[in-house]
């Protein structure tokens, strides 16, 4: 078996090509850090090529952990080639990363892809000469035109026993990388070691601990005599010899001016309208997809494929064979009602999806980061962060997982404990539900749930860096904006499919068996006999036991609400299949009046936005909890964190209904005082001093003092 | 029980059984089934 790495700068197009040369479906993004973990495919019509896609990397000095899955895979598994993107619009930086693979000694095919942007611009690159130059072969590609991938797969075979040139430094360098060679000994990749050790790569360090102390005096003396540190002195020897590469091999024909993407840019993330555009775009998606078009379908899905053909047809087709009633009840009220009311939402879900991936695609997402940095970074969270909360909106446990582009160890585990603050799309049922229930189906509903979400994340950030664990400075924040593009219709189609596809996935494994359950107990007693008065059943008994406990939230009165909220905790979705059985489909399905007369009196308009509040906050499902067990890499905080998510949903959902009803109705009572105290509480809780911030202010006044 | 009950009865516990077995091994994957496309269902599929 022959493996090929694929290896390149963030957002270079490695995912595109991956696709393309294995025939898959790997999701591929406008932005930087799409992947954070390694994928695997085999080579269309090879079945003895394995094409592995790495996360992107500008050196092979890592900072994070997705970067440290790329070098550990170059450096420890060594793949029989690599193919490196190179994106030819933006040489230079690419180069950088090309110039310490080639040190590793492993054969090097390099893809000059983006070549169609590079020829809009007016750059002509000569990839003969840069061929020549690097001692391996070049193949210039545009991966998402598809064009010089059928080239590209015929260079492999050829390039697999061609080692690569590696670049020469001055000669006081190469003399102490050949004293560090001696040092270390003959081992694998032992320039490529030589030349971090000299950079003092810290991983390389720890690696050759016991000869350290003859490898420093090396790296000490050649300081001293550039007077400057070893990874800058190897740095600028590396750009200088990139330069001398870059003029021989391109030409400019067209004067630099303005692309579109920098007017377009030049407005959506100008500092006073940047937000309100995320805003206005954001409220346009969700009313498209929750008011009008999605709306239509799921109205025609609930209404008629399943209020008037699945369920009537099933439970005839089922009497008619005389099954037995309560085998019926199981199937038709249990399954079909619990699966029916979650799958009612599909309609809308995919159109979301589709807009959300048309945003993704084009390129708007990766400004989004950017608008988000300055807010982010008052609230000490760096914009970052806002990339997991981005991918959050699929799925939580994907967005988790995306915070391993985060350097700093307390931001990532902050961020990985406030994704799921985001609306995923197994909340967008209880959102699409309450919307249409309670307030008509207005898009402000989600638009409210989309910045409630944000508005957590900013103060956990305030309040949980108050505390040693999360303190310090935010990570800094670099990020390249790409090109704006039009969004691949393939590329469209195949996530939302992708995505829509999960989603029924989910139905049919999680969500039926939980509705299956909530069926059997809210059917049967303690004694296993069948109740004819729902009130008197296990489910009944059970969720009469928790109910108190969100009582001062607005819905405690109800035992449905606290049994439905439970259910979720094992997927969201659950929470609308749980209506689903416990108050019959015809009842979830129309989200008008029926539900209306059913729910109104529990909930009410205050009501339903605390049950919504707490059930987007609390949390999050387990499949996402046990991401965050693995991102933050305790049990013990795991457990902290599930435990200030759901206090913090109290807190919230209980000020929404306390403070709503005084404005409502002008109610005052216990359960306002308490609020107003919580409120209080988290007001000093945000604008405390924070020790940790004053400490590093107080120890560089200190320090420039002295 | 008649005979239609009985392969009602066998018929959905198959479908519970798979269910569970699908849930099961997604949790154990450590992915959630939701988007099928981190490195935890991928684990699975080499091949795509």
């Amino acid at each position: 078996m022959t493996t090929v790495a694929l290896v390149g700068n963030p957002n270079c197009g490695k995912t595109t090509l991956f696709n393309k040369l294995t025939g898959g479906s790997q999701r591929v993004g406008n932005w930087p850090g799409v992947t954070v973990e390694k994928k695997t495919g085999r080579l269309r019509k090879r079945n003895d090529v394995e094409i592995v896609d790495l996360p992107g990397i500008y050196s092979l000095s890592p900072y994070s952990p997705e970067e440290i899955v790329t070098r550990n895979f170059l450096m420890e598994e060594t793949p029989d080639l690599v193919i490196n993107i190179i994106d030819a619009s933006n040489l230079e930086r690419n180069l950088y990363l090309t110039t310490q693979i080639t040190e590793i000694g492993i054969p090097v095919l390099i893809a000059l892809n983006m070549m169609d942007i590079a020829e809009k611009r007016g750059i002509v690159i000569d990839h003969n000469e840069l061929s020549k130059q690097l001692g391996c072969t070049v193949v210039p590609i545009s991966a998402l035109k598809n064009e010089g991938i059928d080239s590209l797969i015929n260079e492999i075979d050829g390039s697999l026993m061609k080692t690569p040139e590696h670049l020469i430094f001055s000669k006081d360098i190469e003399k102490s990388i050949s004293s560090i060679s001696n040092i270390i000994g003959d081992i694998q990749h032992t320039r490529w070691y030589s030349v971090k050790l000299l950079e003092r790569d810290e991983l390389a360090q720890s690696k050759f601990k016991e000869d350290l102390t003859d490898i420093l005096p090396v790296i000490e003396s050649l300081e001293s005599s550039k007077d400057d540190s070893g990874d800058s002195i190897i740095a600028e020897e590396r750009y200088n010899a990139i330069g001398n590469i870059v003029s021989n091999i391109r030409t400019v024909t067209l004067k630099e001016k303005k692309t579109v993407s920098d007017r377009v840019d030049n407005i959506v993330t100008n500092k006073w309208l940047g937000l309100p555009i995320f805003a206005g775009i954001m409220f346009g998606i969700y009313y498209i997809s929750m008011t009008t078009v999605g709306a239509y379908f799921t109205d025609w899905v609930n209404d008629v494929f399943f209020g008037e053909w699945a369920i009537p047809g099933a439970r005839e087709w089922l009497e008619n064979m005389s099954v037995d009633p309560a085998v019926i009840g199981l199937i038709v009220d249990g399954i079909i009602s619990g699966v029916g009311a979650v799958l009612g939402f599909l309609p809308q879900i995919l159109v979301l999806f589709v807009l959300l991936t048309i945003l993704e695609d084009c390129g708007y997402m990766a400004r989004i980061c950017f608008i988000m940095d300055r807010i982010f970074r008052r609230f000490n969270l760096s914009g970052k962060s806002f990339i997991p909360l981005l991918v959050g909106m699929g799925c939580g446990v994907p967005g988790i997982m995306a915070s391993r582009t985060i350097e700093n160890d307390c931001d990532r585990k902050l961020t990985a404990m406030t994704t799921t603050f985001m609306p995923c799309s197994a909340k967008l049922p209880i959102i699409a539900l309450i919307a249409g229930a309670l307030f008509g189906g207005s898009a402000l509903i989600a638009l409210f749930c989309y910045f409630l979400g944000i508005l957590c994340v900013l103060m956990s950030g305030i309040i949980l860096k108050k505390w040693k664990t999360f303190a310090g400075t935010p990570s800094v924040f670099i990020m390249e904006l790409p090109p704006y593009h039009l969004p691949k219709f393939m590329n469209v189609v195949k996530t939302t499919l992708d995505r829509g596809w999960a989603f029924v996935k989910k139905a049919g494994t999680f969500i039926l068996l939980a509705c299956a359950l909530v069926w059997a107990l809210s059917t049967f007693s303690w004694d296993l006999t069948m109740v004819e008065d729902i009130n008197d059943s296990m489910l009944a008994f059970i969720g009469r036991g928790i109910c108190w406990i969100f009582t001062p939230l607005g819905w405690g009165g109800d035992w449905e609400f606290s049994v439905a909220t439970i259910t979720g905790l094992l997927a969201k979705e659950n929470v609308v299949g749980t209506f689903g059985v416990l108050f019959g489909f015809d009842e979830v399905s129309e989200a008008g009046e029926e539900i209306w007369s059913m729910i109104g009196p529990v909930l009410g308009t205050v009501g339903g936005l605390s049950f919504l509040a707490f059930n987007l906050i609390c949390a999050p499902c387990f499949a996402a909890i046990g991401a965050m067990r693995r991102e933050i890499g305790s049990w013990k905080m795991t457990g902290a964190a599930v435990a200030y998510q759901c206090v913090l949903a109290y807190v919230i959902a209980m000020i929404i209904y306390q403070f709503g009803m005084l404005i409502q109705d002008g109610t005052i009572g216990i359960g306002l005082i308490v609020a107003a105290i919580l409120a209080i509480a988290m007001g000093y809780l945000l604008v405390a001093k924070d020790p940790f911030r004053c400490l590093e202010k107080n120890n560089n006044t200190g320090a420039e003092t002295s | 029980m008649n005979g239609a009950t009985a392969v009602c009865i066998v018929m959905v516990a198959i479908i519970l059984v798979i269910a569970a077995i699908a849930s099961y091994k997604t949790l154990r994957s450590g992915g959630c089934g939701s988007c099928s496309k981190c490195s935890k269902c991928q684990g699975k599929n080499k091949n795509n």
